[in-house]
């Protein structure tokens, strides 16, 4: 189920090319770089002690004499590796490919593939970076050109690192996995993007070693899992140690984080050392760290600051200096926010720059391996049948919205199988999960409209219910995105594309407000277009208010909406319905 | 200047094609099965000493080449053999074209990076000449004679690298300042 | 009749929807325009290696395809054919040449959805002639098509630094400067850029530095004297200032250069080193910045 190596596609015409049944380039790449060559196009070398699995691709297509770069082949080769598990971990893109005629079996190559700007690498780059399914693939530029030479170009198209031919080894290899990888792991199971994309972020947090890391996730979404992962790839050798203070008392926390000495209180027989002593050299995770009470977070700030990272015990006179790493959790963040969180733990925790595990619902992608998963855990545990789950159960729990995230989908398994310990076949009947799915509609409650709104209302929702549900989530996606948190760079030019975004989404919602407000006449017998009642129904006006309302306001309204992109006005103006309203509206004011 | 000069083509067929992408890359694959302790594949160290390592025989030619012809092939004063500096009259030539190339000489440390890149050429020699002796003593038969010269091929794979790197330092194109 | 033949890779069924399958449209319209003659069909549908095919069998081709594209159609065109590159992003900086087997390849400066009917009708009439089209490739771009076809790989760029680079040190070995001497700015500067200073102290140098400062004499042909900018045939700002807008720089950039130029030529005397040495910064400047 979880592959044993990450998986890489290296686009080098070099190392990608066949000629007969070896590539003796290829061959010494792969060997000393620790990269096992399951291309399959030649016989290559089983190797000891892969470090990743490697498939190669040249980018060109020989047609008679020649050699020729090929644009489509390669983007293709890359799209399909990308969208299938398991998914390609690493891009190792090649720059100067050499192309032309062919030559006593040597590529004869051509000045003008060598001019930097247009360097085959580059173009395949670019059409990468203009596909939103390859926006996440890490690419690594790997070329045996002077890096000065290339670097204002490659740059500006997001090539995570570059990386010289020749010293690439199985160090380096390593390293770049590590660093930029979308690598699967053994305990946080999972192949969608948004998890991988997040173990990478974590792992590239843990190389500094001792950092104070946030995780931010619902309750189920394996914050504590997270917290470990960092703790294994930060190669501390301490231990790593979990503080759980969900249920803990407030008058215990401080005791249960810091420890105390003998007779600091009644009852304190012996010395204790806290979590935070324990794991000196390595990792201490805090759970839901917004429940440590006020009393405590002095204590707490000068733990997470890097500079001083002393503990007290309870009773003791002196403090001790620790060399750790904090991992903390919340699952509330923006209530943390809003209550009598200090500023300077936040600060401290580096909410700003906290790693984001998605719930279970934003990655269904995951849920048939998750569920594969803790079937045969609960089947072997509970000597139960090896069951198998098809395609219409896998539908009902991808649909699922799992409030209680992966642990709420592994108990609806485990019951599963407890409750039907003699089945072979996982039905929906089996799981224990609310039938209803998000994307099922309640009836619409418009009682008081115009049957034919009604009628128009509900067919729309009814053919569309992913549209209809979508822009909503939307809207709420866009109300509680954390601007706050935006890098700098993604600010440019973010005004022109918003602005058309909002028109696009106003010009929809009005066009689809006319069409269900269109009233059939003789001369018009598909509905004659009025924009009035379209306005009144987009904004929710009531009767009693529909004077404030009147034909020259929703106008102006009107015009507004169509107006409110100069660069898509024409485009919009081309839908007739729309082009109507306009029209009819510009011509009132026009009177006026 | 965006004209290709038979130098600029020739230093990325021997540095980037040949040295780094087969060579280099060879050798370090060569040196890595030397370096585990128990190689399973003695074969790809013998095919190594036959197939790739002579090869710099030939190769030394044109690296030898690429640095001695540096300077003339390169140099700004290449410039006055077309419009408009032809048009300079041979009073002004007679200083104007020695006084760019002197300028241009300084300006790019050309003297040091042709004295280093031909010392390098000539510790490769050197290495390659001293190893092909030991290999041909019976070095090459065994597995066991060949590690014993590990830090020797670990020299000259250094020396290779840095040439690389010293051919990739020299100007790319003919350069004014 | 002279077929040409258009192929834009980003037209989608309706080519007047698409941005940049206007290009074919507008082509189409101005043909018609241009008479009997001429006929331009484009290709609508297809992959790039396709169109590759059919384009390479016509005697004048316009194509928006990728570089790698462009470079087969040419290798595959017959000789004397004509083959346009245009791409949306401009094409700055790239040459025009004809290739060892006799094809033309033009390479359309601006990028092609900034032209409109104004431009097309020029462009279309020089591809369509033979002795344009091969003055355009040998470099001798005729004026009116300098805006659209590179005239230039630099050289006037490079031979006008080398005049001014000249033209300092046979100044400061004629006026035997040391470099504490003389602390102006922009000299110090331009022979500091040059590497100058340590040529000028170079013993090795003295006999070349005194045929320098010999020919710095107010004499014709001195490097004193305007004489001393005569290689350039023609006005010397037109000369850079058409290089530098061919080689897709604005036209304001151009301009503080062309009016320091402008103004080393004012009078017959070359007054002020100062000047020279401003013209040479800005000239290395602005060649650090294209090439």
């Amino acid at each position: 189920m979880i592959p044993n190596l990450p998986r890489i596609l290296v686009v080098d015409d070099i190392y990608g090319a066949t000629r007969g049944d070896r590539n003796r380039d290829r061959e010494s790449f792969c060997y000393r770089s620790g990269i096992a060559d399951i291309t399959g196009d030649i016989s290559a070398e089983r190797l000891r002690d892969p470090v990743v699995e490697g498939i190669f691709c040249s980018g060109q297509v020989q047609t008679g004499e020649r050699l020729e770069n090929d644009l489509a082949a390669t983007l293709e080769s890359i799209r399909r590796g990308f969208s299938q598990y398991p998914r390609w971990a690493l891009l190792l893109l090649d720059l100067h490919f050499k192309a032309g005629r062919i030559v006593n079996g040597e590529v004869e190559g051509r000045d003008e593939d060598r001019d930097p700007h247009l360097y085959f690498g580059l173009q395949v780059l670019r059409e990468i970076r203009k596909d939103e399914a390859l926006v996440d693939l890490p690419v690594i530029i790997l070329s045996s050109m002077d890096r000065t030479e290339v670097e204002a170009v490659f740059s500006g198209l997001s090539a995570l690192d570059f990386c010289d031919k020749s010293i690439l080894d199985r160090e380096r290899m390593q390293k770049l996995l590590q660093d930029h990888g979308l690598i699967e792991d053994e305990k946080i199971i999972g192949h969608s993007l948004s998890l991988l994309t997040r173990l990478r972020d974590a792992r590239r947090r843990a190389r500094h070693g001792n950092d104070n890391i946030l995780i931010v996730g619902e309750t189920g979404t394996g914050k504590e899992l997270l917290a470990n992962y960092i703790h294994r790839w930060s190669g501390r050798t301490g231990e790593y140690v979990p503080l759980f203070t969900q249920g803990v008392p407030d008058t215990l926390i401080e005791d249960r984080l810091f420890g105390h000495e003998k007779g600091a209180f009644a009852g304190a027989n012996t010395a204790v050392a806290g979590p935070a002593e324990q794991a000196n050299g390595g990792t201490l995770f805090i759970d839901e760290f917004g429940d440590i009470p006020l009393s405590v977070q002095p204590k707490l700030l000068r733990l997470l600051d890097a500079n001083i990272r002393e503990t007290q015990r309870l009773g003791a006179t002196k403090a001790t200096k620790l060399d750790l790493q904090v991992v903390m959790a919340t699952s509330r963040l923006g209530n943390l926010r809003r209550e009598k969180i200090s500023g300077d733990l936040l600060y401290r925790a580096k909410a700003e720059i906290a790693i984001e595990l998605p719930p279970l619902r934003n990655r269904p992608e995951d849920i048939p391996i998750l569920a594969e998963l803790f079937l045969r855990r609960y089947e072997e545990r509970l000597g139960a049948e090896h069951r198998t789950i098809p395609s219409e159960t896998l539908e009902i729990l991808k649909r699922h919205d799992w409030p209680g995230n992966v642990r709420d989908l592994e108990r609806v398994i485990e019951h599963a199988v407890l409750d039907y310990k003699g089945i072979r076949v996982l039905s929906p009947q089996h799981l224990n999960i609310h039938k209803s799915t998000p994307f099922e509609s309640s009836p619409s409650e418009e009682q008081g409209r115009d049957e034919r709104i009604k009628a128009e209302t509900t067919k729309v929702a009814s053919s569309s219910k992913m549209e209809v549900l979508v822009l909503s989530d939307l809207l709420r996606s866009l109300v509680e995105f954390p601007y706050d948190r935006m890098p700098t760079a993604d600010l440019i030019g973010s005004i022109g594309t918003a602005r058309d975004a909002m028109a696009r989404c106003l010009a929809g919602l009005l066009r689809q407000a006319l069409v269900a407000t269109s009233r059939p006449t003789p001369e018009k017998p598909e509905g004659e277009i009025y924009y009035s009642p379209a306005i009144h129904l987009l904004l929710g006006i009531q009767e009693q208010d529909k004077a404030d309302w009147r034909t020259p306001r929703c106008a102006d309204m009107v015009r507004y909406i169509v107006g409110i992109s100069e660069d898509l006005r024409e485009e919009l103006l081309s839908d007739p319905v729309l082009r109507t309203a306009y029209e009819a509206a510009t011509r009132l004011r026009r009177r006026k | 200047m965006t004209m290709v000069i038979d130098w600029q083509r020739r230093r990325a067929e021997f540095n980037h094609d040949w040295l780094k992408n087969r060579y280099i890359n060879a050798l370090m694959s060569f040196l890595a099965r030397l370096r585990t302790e128990d190689s399973n594949n003695p074969q790809s160290l013998h095919e190594f000493l036959e197939k790739d390592f002579p090869v710099w025989q030939r190769s030394s030619v044109e690296a030898w080449w690429l640095v001695n012809q540096f300077e003339q092939e390169m140099s700004p004063t290449r410039l006055f053999d077309a419009p408009p500096l032809n048009e300079c009259s041979e009073k002004v030539k007679e200083w104007l074209v020695p006084m760019v190339h002197c300028l241009w000489l300084q300006r790019y440390d050309v003297p040091r990076l042709v004295a280093t890149a031909r010392a390098l050429i000539q510790g490769i020699d050197d290495g390659y000449e001293s190893l092909s002796k030991s290999l041909s003593n019976g070095g090459e038969g065994s597995v066991f004679k060949l590690r014993a010269m590990l830090q020797e091929w670990e020299r000259y794979a250094d020396l290779c690298l840095e040439l690389s790197r010293c051919i990739g330092a020299f100007p790319r194109k003919v350069e004014v300042a | 009749m002279v077929n040409v033949r258009v192929f834009d890779h980003n037209t989608k069924k309706r080519p007047q929807d698409d941005p940049f399958g206007k290009l074919i449209v507008e082509l189409l319209r101005i043909g018609k325009d241009l008479g009997a003659g001429i006929s331009i069909t484009p290709i609508t549908h297809g992959n790039d290696t396709d169109a590759v095919d059919d384009l390479s069998s016509h005697e004048i081709a316009i194509a928006h395809i990728f570089p790698h594209d462009f470079k087969v159609l040419a290798d595959k065109s017959k000789t004397g054919s004509v083959c346009v590159r245009v791409s949306s992003e401009g094409l700055a900086g790239k040459r025009s040449y004809k290739t060892t087997n006799g094809v033309n390849c033009l390479y359309l400066l601006p990028s092609h959805t900034s032209l409109n009917e104004g431009d097309w009708l020029p462009l279309l009439k020089a591809i369509i002639d033979q002795a344009t089209v091969e003055r355009i490739v040998n470099g001798q771009v005729p004026p009116e098509l300098r805006r659209y076809f590179m005239a230039t790989s630099g050289e006037n760029l490079a031979a006008l630094s080398i005049l001014c680079q000249g033209y300092l040190v046979a100044f400061a070995s004629s006026q035997k400067l040391k470099e504490e001497d003389y602390a102006r700015g922009p000299i110090k500067d331009a022979l500091n850029k040059m590497g100058g200073w340590q040529f000028l102290k170079d013993e090795s140098n003295k006999i070349m530095l005194q045929k320098a400062a010999d020919g710095y004499k107010d004499a014709p042909g001195g490097v004193l004297h305007e004489g001393w900018w005569t290689i350039f045939p023609g006005s010397i700002s037109e000369a850079v200032s058409n290089e530098i807008i061919s080689l897709g720089v604005a036209e304001n950039e151009v301009k503080r250069i062309v009016a320091l130029i402008s103004k080393i030529q004012e009078s017959p005397v070359i007054q002020d080193p100062e000047l020279v040495a401003c013209a040479y910064l800005e000239l290395s400047e602005q060649r650090n910045r294209l090439f």
